[in-house]
């Protein structure tokens, strides 16, 4: 039932194009075919909207939001198939796409860090499983990540949980293999100031008057 | 080197080395580094234990976050049926006035025409039915709901956006009030997602015509060929009676049929054909060629066809035709199934008097009569498999619980081979893996018929040889634990998807349904969020061109029976439903 990626498209050979640009999506968008975009992109969705929803609910922190988000980083990749050049980079590709979407997002709600979970979402309530992950995410480490610039948590939730190569990392972000590596570098080292700040904070035996709860906060 | 060693070492070293230390053990968490840096590293790190403490820290951080890659968060179950209707309009902004359109979900729901025929028979008075499905959960309690299953919808009521499904027809017959009965076709082209959803469009109704059958089937088989069907009555003290009808093609597309009066033979079609046995992928069975009922025309049985219906809003009077195949039998089970070639049916039966036990029965297309295949009283059809019929038998049928053998009967010979120990082994359309009872088997006290007995109802392996065992474990490949009464099971075209009925111990007139995938690789039974599952259902159900359709029964209130229609693409499960009716029937 699922559809391969037409084996024999006839595609240049070369990478994932980074960035999009739009005078080449418009230039090719006159050509790509559409049943062919669509069948590809279901097939996309069945492959990796599991992943490509964790990730952006691990962006933004908000279920219907990154359901919403998927939706629209999957509707974007059939707009944009013709961009994809090699199909093998199409889970590189596709993580780009969401990227920017939650990049884009983020910068529409003037969101700097994570959008903290309040335990509410704008439809069902949340799963036992996204509880779940909250609990788990709720301690220091979530603290330490609301706190590192977003491009760089994006880095490491990228790398660490969603397991992309160098390579693939560079495409989702869109740069360079040396810049990617860069930005991951920063943001363990942002990671580790972070976390031991939180952890000192935690040794404190009183928390300043009028300090905000970080542990409530986040809850 | 020594403690003293160290010391000076450390003191002797600039700050800006504890810096590049610390660049390199984080740069080298993503890959080893090269040549002087790495050494350069290891040797720092073993005199620095406060860089060998922050190195285990970058460690550590890793394995948290690490940590957290589990639990996956679940999507939402209809976000593939809200992402394909998003890119359906995409599509159709683009391409508005140009070019035929795509429906979606895209991909398997978008082959050939093939049909999920539902033969309804409603009570309901007055001339032609104009039933129309309309979605789930805007028609109110579903019926089956009252019948001691699961409703469907069986979730919360959510409103999500109806999606497309490719072009397949639904069709079903009510009871007029001539005795006749009314055959109508319907395209479902969209469907809510999952179970429980509001706000879909009621689908779009093609044609009708009256389709003739003297007395009210059981169960309806459909022919691969779409073009006829085996209905099995109960005609009383006298057992069952197994008529061959002629059915109209139920197509969007009127295709003008000569007024003649053509046989009632197979007519092996090269044209897209009924989903539920069509096996793409072995499109002609082996056997069955050299036993092609086109070789054999002269035995075929002449009968009137009246020509075909047009679509049309009014009815118009359609194919009406009959023929007795089998009679003074009582067909025992849910098994019974056309070859995939269309060149053959098999079922179980006993003589109503009593005289013998149950043997396979099979009817050559074009034949007068069905014949009995099997003569050893305890044979029960399970399947076709590469041309043959895969029958099985307890071990020791004057054992209180045997085992189970099959065999594969050459269904024009007779002859028979070992075809493993499954109990009625129903082999998916590529021929490697089968859905059997494993266990052991009991009779039925009230029909002295073989049973399930101890075991389950699972999926394995198959080969020529027969059911080779099982992979994985018993959770991924069991369908069913308790030892139901009757079952049937069905694969799609694709042996990707499988309906399984597991009728009620109390009655087997009813029981529960269930729609499964398959992972062919891994032999592993999936549960699909949104599919039906253990759903109440008449027995009968139609599988194939990406939709199953069912037939719930009666709702305690008086409530008429719903034909209730699933569709599926990969990224998720919707379904419609007719309005109440009477008590349908669906073709297989």
């Amino acid at each position: 039932m699922a559809i391969e990626p037409a084996a024999d498209r006839s595609r240049d050979p070369f990478g994932i194009a980074l960035p999009f640009r739009a005078d080449r999506r418009q230039a090719v968008s006159q050509t790509w075919d559409r049943d062919e975009a669509a069948a590809f992109v279901e097939d996309l969705f069945a492959r990796h909207h599991a992943e490509i929803y964790a990730y952006l609910l691990r962006m933004m922190r908000d279920a219907d939001l990154a359901a919403d988000m998927t939706q629209d980083a999957f509707v974007k990749a059939y707009r944009n198939y013709a961009t994809l050049e090699k199909p093998e980079n199409a889970r590189a590709w596709l993580y780009q796409i969401a990227h920017r979407v939650a990049l884009d997002e983020i910068r529409r709600r003037k969101i700097i860090r994570f959008v903290p979970w309040s335990g509410e979402s704008r439809g069902a309530a949340p799963s036992a499983e996204h509880q779940v992950m909250d609990a788990r995410l709720s301690g220091d480490l979530q603290r330490a990540l609301d706190k590192i610039p977003e491009r760089q948590r994006a880095a490491l939730l990228l790398a660490e949980l969603h397991d992309l190569t160098g390579l693939e990392l560079a495409a989702a972000l869109g740069v360079s293999h040396v810049a990617a590596r860069a930005l991951l570098t920063r943001a363990r080292g942002s990671l580790r100031q972070a976390l031991a700040a939180e952890r000192a904070a935690d040794l404190e035996p009183d928390e300043p008057a009028g300090r905000p709860n970080a542990h409530e906060t986040h809850r | 080197m020594n403690i003293v060693g160290r010391v000076r070492r450390r003191r002797a070293q600039a700050p800006d080395e504890h810096e590049r230390a610390r660049l390199l053990m984080v740069e080298r968490l993503d890959g080893p580094r090269s040549g002087d840096g790495s050494a350069w590293l290891d040797e720092h790190l073993g005199g620095c234990p406060t860089c060998a403490a922050e190195a285990a820290a970058y460690e550590a951080d890793r394995n948290a976050l690490r940590a957290l890659r589990t639990p996956l968060p679940e999507p939402p179950r209809d976000l593939w049926a809200r992402t394909a209707a998003a890119i359906e309009q995409q599509s159709e902004g683009r391409r508005a006035g140009s070019g035929p359109r795509r429906r979606l979900p895209l991909g398997a729901l978008s082959g050939l025409a093939v049909i999920a025929v539902v033969i309804g028979v409603s009570l309901l008075s007055g001339g032609v039915t104009t039933s129309r499905l309309s979605p789930v959960g805007t028609s109110g309690t579903v019926g089956a709901d009252t019948a001691g299953g699961s409703p469907v919808p069986s979730g919360p009521q959510v409103d999500a956006t109806p999606f497309r499904v490719g072009a397949g027809d639904v069709a079903w017959v009510d009871e007029g009030p001539d005795g006749g009965m009314n055959y109508s076709s319907t395209v479902v082209d969209s469907v809510c997602p999952g179970t429980g959803s509001t706000g879909c469009p009621a689908v779009r109704e093609d044609h009708q015509g009256v389709l003739a059958l003297k007395s009210t089937p059981r169960t309806i088989t459909g022919s691969p060929n779409g073009r006829q069907a085996v209905a099995i009555a109960n005609v009383g003290t006298a057992g069952d009676e197994l008529l061959i009808v002629a059915l109209p093609e139920p197509s969007a597309t009127p295709v003008p049929t000569p007024p003649a009066s053509p046989l009632l033979t197979a007519t092996p079609s090269t044209q897209a054909t009924s989903g539920a046995v069509a096996s793409p992928s072995r499109p002609t069975e082996s056997g069955s060629a050299s036993t092609s009922p086109a070789a054999t025309p002269s035995s075929g049985v002449e009968v009137s066809v009246v020509p075909s219906l047009t679509p049309s809003a009014t009815p118009a009077p359609t194919v009406a035709a009959q023929l007795a195949i089998a009679s003074g039998i009582v067909v025992v089970g849910e098994s019974a199934a056309f070859s995939p070639d269309g060149a053959w049916f098999a079922f179980t039966a006993r003589p109503v008097d009593g005289s013998a036990g149950a043997d396979v029965y099979v009817w050559h297309v074009g034949d007068e009569r069905a014949h009995r295949l099997t003569s050893d009283g305890t044979s029960y059809f399970g399947s076709w498999s590469d041309g043959d019929i895969i029958a099985s038998r307890p071990s020791d049928p004057t054992a209180r619980q045997p085992d189970a053998v099959s065999v594969a009967i050459d269904p024009s010979s007779g002859r028979e081979a070992p075809a493993g120990r499954m109990w009625r082994p129903i082999v998916d359309p590529t021929g490697h893996l089968a859905i059997g009872w494993t266990g052991t088997l009991a009779r039925n006290p009230d029909t002295t018929d073989w049973a399930p007995g101890s075991g389950r109802l699972e999926l394995g392996t198959w080969s020529s040889a027969g059911s080779g065992g099982r992979q994985g474990s018993v959770r991924d490949t069991s369908v069913a634990d308790a030892a139901p009464a009757d079952f049937d099971v069905r694969w799609d075209e694709t042996g990707t998807w499988v309906a399984v009925w597991v009728a009620d111990q109390r009655d087997a007139d009813v029981g529960r349904l269930s729609l499964l995938r398959v992972d062919t690789k891994r032999v592993r039974i999936e549960r699909v969020a949104g599919a039906p599952t253990d759903v109440a259902a008449l027995p009968g159900f139609s599988i194939g061109d990406g939709r199953l359709a069912w037939a719930t029964p009666r709702g305690q209130g008086g409530e008429g029976s719903r034909i209730q229609i699933a569709a599926w693409s990969t990224g998720g499960v919707g379904t419609v439903e007719s309005g109440p009716g009477g008590d349908p029937v669906v073709i297989r």
